[in-house]
């Protein structure tokens, strides 16, 4: 579990941009679907400069009206407001169509989720399984 | 270093020099580096795990702030201070600014909310004080001891 950077070859992916900028923080990331339900595999840092990249990838998962968008964390080692402000955003962005699911494996993402008591809003997982089970 | 805690560490291997960055331009790509050399820091200040990760964030939130909302007009600087002090042993961050914050709408949205959320939460005691010429986010972790108390 938690092996984040492999992907089934069957499931269709788009990888996203993986980041290009040299000396700052680095984000990437990647969707794949499952029948109606899209997983956005996250690794990385998000900051105030990456989480724009988060969120433009939130919104585009969301464009696209999966049942149920899984936001896969366990790859982020770095979780600032910004990026809890990005998550914010597609949460309100969902409609009847879609629902947003997190994992968050580590205390990076965990802590943030929970002091800020968003985990209250976005159901948080602890395995990617369990957020597309649930 | 007239803030600096004057005796050294009994057991010799706590002694850390405290980190000053000043007047580092007030911008999101700058951060990073701040950050990592606070996470440096911070590991050889006698803290645990955990507390170098809320340090991280904490801190990082507080420098973010500033990029963000101290000079709504142009750019400016801020200065970054970690302090090691003893009786109690704790660690004081101190992240000042020399602009004029926009004031957040609600304690929850707008600039800083969520942010300053999390550095309230995250450090033993926070506390935000502005004057005319800026302000300053002090923050402060209570180590556990003066020796060493890692876990393995």
């Amino acid at each position: 579990m938690g092996v984040v950077n492999t992907f089934d070859s069957s499931s269709q992916l788009e990888t996203a941009e993986s980041a290009e900028s040299a000396s700052g923080p680095n984000v990437a990331t990647a969707v794949e679907w499952h029948d109606r339900s899209a997983v956005l595999t996250v690794s990385g840092e998000i900051d105030m400069v990456t989480a724009p990249r988060f969120e433009e990838a939130l919104l585009e998962a969301l464009h696209k009206e999966p049942a149920t968008l899984v936001v896969d964390l366990s790859g982020v080692d770095f979780f600032a407001s910004a990026g809890l402000s990005s998550l914010v955003t597609a949460y309100q962005r969902t409609d009847e169509h879609t629902e947003l699911r997190v994992v968050a494996t580590n205390s990076a993402t965990v802590r943030p989720l929970q002091v800020t008591a968003l985990d209250n809003k976005i159901p948080v997982h602890a395995t990617r399984e369990e957020a597309l089970a649930a | 270093m007239e803030m600096a805690p004057s005796e050294p560490d009994g057991d010799g291997s706590l002694l850390v020099t405290d980190l000053h960055h000043m007047a580092v331009p007030a911008e999101a790509e700058r951060l990073p580096e701040l950050r990592h050399a606070l996470v440096e820091w911070a590991r050889h200040a006698g803290t645990t795990d955990e507390q170098v990760e809320m340090l991280t964030l904490a801190c990082y939130e507080a420098l973010a702030n500033v990029a963000a909302h101290a000079y709504p007009e142009g750019t400016g600087v801020l200065d970054l201070h970690a302090i090691r002090r003893r009786d109690p042993a704790r660690i004081e961050v101190m992240v000042r600014d020399y602009g004029r914050w926009q004031q957040p709408r609600s304690s929850n949205a707008g600039p800083g909310g969520r942010g300053l959320v999390l550095l309230r939460s995250l450090a033993d005691h926070a506390e935000v004080t502005s004057d005319d010429s800026g302000t300053t986010v002090s923050m402060t972790w209570n180590l556990v001891s003066d020796t060493a108390a890692r876990p393995p």
